[in-house]
């Protein structure tokens, strides 16, 4: 097999440039490893050569991002390389999140990468998710160490070789799941688990704990009797025929269907996709989903001020955290241009 | 309560003029029983096919999977759905090894959330039934056949070949037997006393889809009011409880051959002590679920006086919460917990992966992501569907036996 | 599944009448149904207009009795 073409990343004080008084400096593209892509150099041995070094100062990427990470990714491209490979970027900063920039565009152009860092370096949680990024330690003081890890899983990234799990492979775990086969079945596996917690030991869960954000609670409305109040619901109620395409399962997109004038919703005009529980009752009468007939009787009664005259709708099951979040932003954004004060949202 | 299993193996199975077991060979009278299984007013017409490992073929639109199973001593199979109302779980009862009654849906218009079965390929790694030698019942509904009603009509069919085939092992002597003798939980021998005590909670449905009138679970109740309540592990093993109409991440099999129940069993006066066994379904209302959480945590703390509880589930997220919440207030009255869950994240993200979890509930088990595709090749010869065996998508999901909620299987979901 | 919604942050929650029919009841008539709405939809506006400081739970309603009828609303 012949040696892969490799070209590595360094920041200004790793590429020998100089200090934090050359942060500034562009991207330079230099002949072979220089400076700390020696130790990478090193490391690959038979296997491949670095036959460029890219360098750039870090406030040049931090100032620029996109555009930096673009003309870095121009001028790898330039060496038609077989693998990049950033860093190790240790604790620093900005070279850390430069580096999982940098691998990520280059992923997105087919062209494998893998950055190394501390666990404690930014760049990390910005781009474990995207980018294979090794774990290395706080500084260089174990370069040729961090540098043999990051070669040994940019080989694998190259040859297309099957990654094994992130502690085997000495990555961040990405936050991604994938199935595969364990020694013994779940059921043994689980017995096994809770003999070891009810004798005391330390468990290792099979799943990550979900671990929310709080939001501030928004202020209470003051005058109900004046305030515009907006219907929306995950239940799945779209139109007849669907014409928005609201997906029965996983949704990412959700309906606005105008309610001006009506004084209830008419079962002939809609339906429901919602696949994760029996709709046939919502079907019959959507107001036991969506409650415009009460709301509509509230309105004309100045209980409320006025029922907004959209009611947002999407699917409520298997939606995924990041839809569910987009969804409820823009769903958000139109209710507070069009000066909405409350919500009432049904779940199913 | 003392349940014997007889096994008898069969390493082949083909069509004879009768039903008979010798020397592990089973032939089936496969004209006499689709015959017999075709008497059901319910059922236009019935097929019944032959599917045998490592044969390039795909079993199509599967409803259900049963082991064949059939009483020895004259108690009845499947009380309640098949057989008249007795209770199960102690005697004899003949079991065929390697065999599989599987049950296909003629009826359904879209097949997508029904499963597939491969006998060989990257599927048949992944699932029990690609080992077993299937006999595939594929029946179409009468005109005035309903759905519910199809349903139960395939449902016994699948029942009554799986008793039908079970019986020819009477005719011989047991392979193996394997004995299931647990006491009543108060009856502990004084030098077993420090074994750490054991629950199982088992929840059999999820009311986010109500049960059909004709759609028996427990003894063939429809469990549509079920408070939690006890049983005896044995009488799962025996055909109590059989899987309801909908979903398709537990079989009837698997319940047959309870992975956790047989894992308790095994374990059982050795590292642990076996302290019986928890039935809830997942509730539809919060006030149904503050009771029914309330209620199994009652029984699994006070009533069988248990250490430690394994949950499992049957459904999707909801059913989740039913489980969780029941676990959370064992943990309170200081029962340790292990839960057994499903990958539920449809985008292969770690946050998708569980929609919601109590504090303190720290020990999971999951099995599998269903959603993760998997790609399948085209099979030479497909069983109880029309559509051409050509290579498509498919999903772990979609493969019959590969995600079981119960913890039948070793896939597992792993962060990476 | 209140409970999921307090753990991902919702701070006003109102338990309804149930997953397949979160504002009605088939076995009620109709005229019991819409009342039934209107209290849950009640109790929803009396929620907004409070002050809260964590995810809060504003009261329930009672799962009707095995007959269909209502129970009393809280």
């Amino acid at each position: 097999m012949p040696p892969l073409r490799v070209v590595c990343y360094v920041n200004q004080f790793f590429g020998q440039i100089g200090g934090e008084d050359k942060a500034g400096t562009g991207p330079q593209s230099l002949e072979g490893p220089v400076g700390a892509a020696r130790a990478i150099h090193q490391a690959l041995g038979d296997a491949g050569l670095v036959v460029a070094t890219l360098a750039c100062g870090d406030n040049y990427v931090a100032e620029r991002s996109e555009a930096a990470i673009g003309e870095l990714v121009d001028l790898a491209a330039g060496h038609a390389p077989d693998l990049l490979i950033a860093g190790p970027a240790f604790l620093a900063g900005r070279y850390g999140v430069a580096c999982g920039a940098l691998c990520a565009a280059a992923a997105r152009l087919g062209v494998p990468a893998v950055t190394g860092m501390h666990r404690e370096n930014p760049g990390v949680e910005l781009y474990r998710r995207r980018v294979y990024i090794v774990e290395t330690g706080a500084d260089a003081a174990r370069m040729l160490d961090d540098a043999r890890r990051l070669v040994a899983l940019g080989l694998k990234l190259a040859r297309r070789e099957a990654i094994a799990a992130p502690g085997v492979d000495g990555y961040f775990p990405r936050g991604l799941t994938r199935n595969t086969l364990a020694p013994a079945t779940a059921a043994r596996r689980a017995t096994a688990m809770l003999l070891d917690k009810l004798a005391g030991h330390a468990v290792s869960s099979e799943v990550p704990l979900p671990d929310f954000p709080t939001i501030a609670a928004p202020a209470p409305v003051r005058d109900l009797g004046h305030a515009t109040i907006a219907l929306v619901t995950d239940g799945g109620l779209v139109l007849k025929g669907n014409p928005d395409e609201i997906e029965p399962l996983a949704a990412t997109r959700f309906g606005a269907y105008s309610i001006e004038g009506q004084r209830g919703l008419d079962p002939g005009r809609y339906d429901n996709v919602h696949r994760g529980y029996d709709t046939t009752f919502v079907k019959q009468d959507p107001h036991r989903l969506v409650p415009v007939d009460v709301a509509r009787d509230m309105e004309g009664q100045g209980r409320i001020g006025k029922l907004h005259e959209t009611v947002y709708s999407t699917t409520g099951v298997a939606t995924t955290l990041a839809h569910s979040e987009r969804m409820g932003r823009e769903i958000a954004a139109k209710l507070r241009a069009a000066r909405v004060d409350a919500v009432i949202l049904t779940s199913t | 309560m003392r349940l014997a299993l007889e096994w008898s193996d069969v390493t082949s199975v083909a069509s004879g003029p009768a039903t008979r077991l010798s020397a592990s060979a089973l032939e089936i009278d496969l004209d006499g029983l689709r015959r017999q299984l075709e008497r059901d007013p319910r059922l236009a017409s019935v097929r019944l096919d032959l599917a045998h490992p490592g044969e390039s073929c795909r079993i199509g639109r599967v409803f259900d999977v049963y082991a064949a199973r059939a009483r020895d001593d004259g108690a009845e199979d499947f009380p309640g759905v098949l057989g008249a109302l007795c209770r199960v779980g102690s005697g004899r009862t003949r079991a065929l090894g390697n065999v599989a009654v599987v049950v296909t849906d003629q009826q359904i218009d879209n097949p997508s959330t029904l499963a597939v079965i491969d006998m060989c390929g990257p599927a048949a790694e992944l699932s029990v039934f690609a080992r077993t030698h299937n006999l595939v019942v594929s029946a179409r509904p009468a005109a005035s056949a309903g759905r519910s009603e199809y349903l139960a009509a395939i449902r016994q069919a699948g029942l009554r070949a799986a008793v039908h085939l079970a019986r020819a092992a009477r005719a011989v002597e047991p392979d193996t037997i394997e004995v299931f003798d647990l006491p009543a939980p108060t009856r502990v021998p004084g030098d077993l006393a420090h074994l750490p005590r054991v629950a199982y909670v088992f929840q059999i449905h999820s009311h986010q889809r109500p049960t059909g009138v004709d759609e028996g679970i427990l003894y063939g109740d429809p469990v549509r009011r079920m408070v939690p309540t006890l049983i005896h592990p044995n009488e799962l093993l025996d055909g109590a409880v059989v899987r309801g109409f909908m979903g398709r991440a537990v079989t009837t099999w698997a319940i047959q051959n309870h992975p956790v129940i047989r894992e308790l069993y095994a374990l059982h006066g050795r590292a642990l002590w076996f302290t019986g066994v928890v039935l809830t379904v997942a509730q539809a209302t919060e006030p149904e679920r503050v009771r029914s959480a309330a209620m199994a945590a009652g029984l699994v703390a006070d009533v069988l006086g248990a250490d430690g509880a394994i949950f499992t589930k049957i459904g999707g997220g909801a059913p989740h919460v039913d489980m969780a919440q029941t676990a959370a207030l064992c943990e309170a009255r200081g029962v340790k917990t292990t839960l057994i869950v499903e990958d539920m994240s449809t985008d292969g993200s770690e946050e998708g992966m569980l929609l919601f979890n109590f504090p303190g509930l720290d020990a999971l088990v999951n099995v599998g992501s269903a959603q993760e595709k998997v790609a399948l090749p085209a099979m030479a010869r497909t069983i109880g569907t029309d559509d051409p065996a050509a290579a498509t998508a498919f999903t772990y999901g979609s493969i019959c036996g590969a995600i079981e909620q119960v913890g039948a299987t070793r896939v597992m979901a792993l962060v990476q | 599944m209140t409970p999921v919604a307090l753990m991902v942050g919702a701070n006003r929650v109102v338990s309804a009448a149930g997953i397949i029919h979160p504002l009605g009841n088939a076995e009620l008539s109709a005229e019991d149904e819409k009342a039934l709405r209107r209290r849950i939809v009640e109790r929803a506006l009396a929620a907004l207009a409070t002050e809260v400081v964590r995810p809060t739970v504003f009261g329930g309603e009672p799962a009707p009795d095995a007959d269909g009828s209502p129970s009393q609303a809280t």
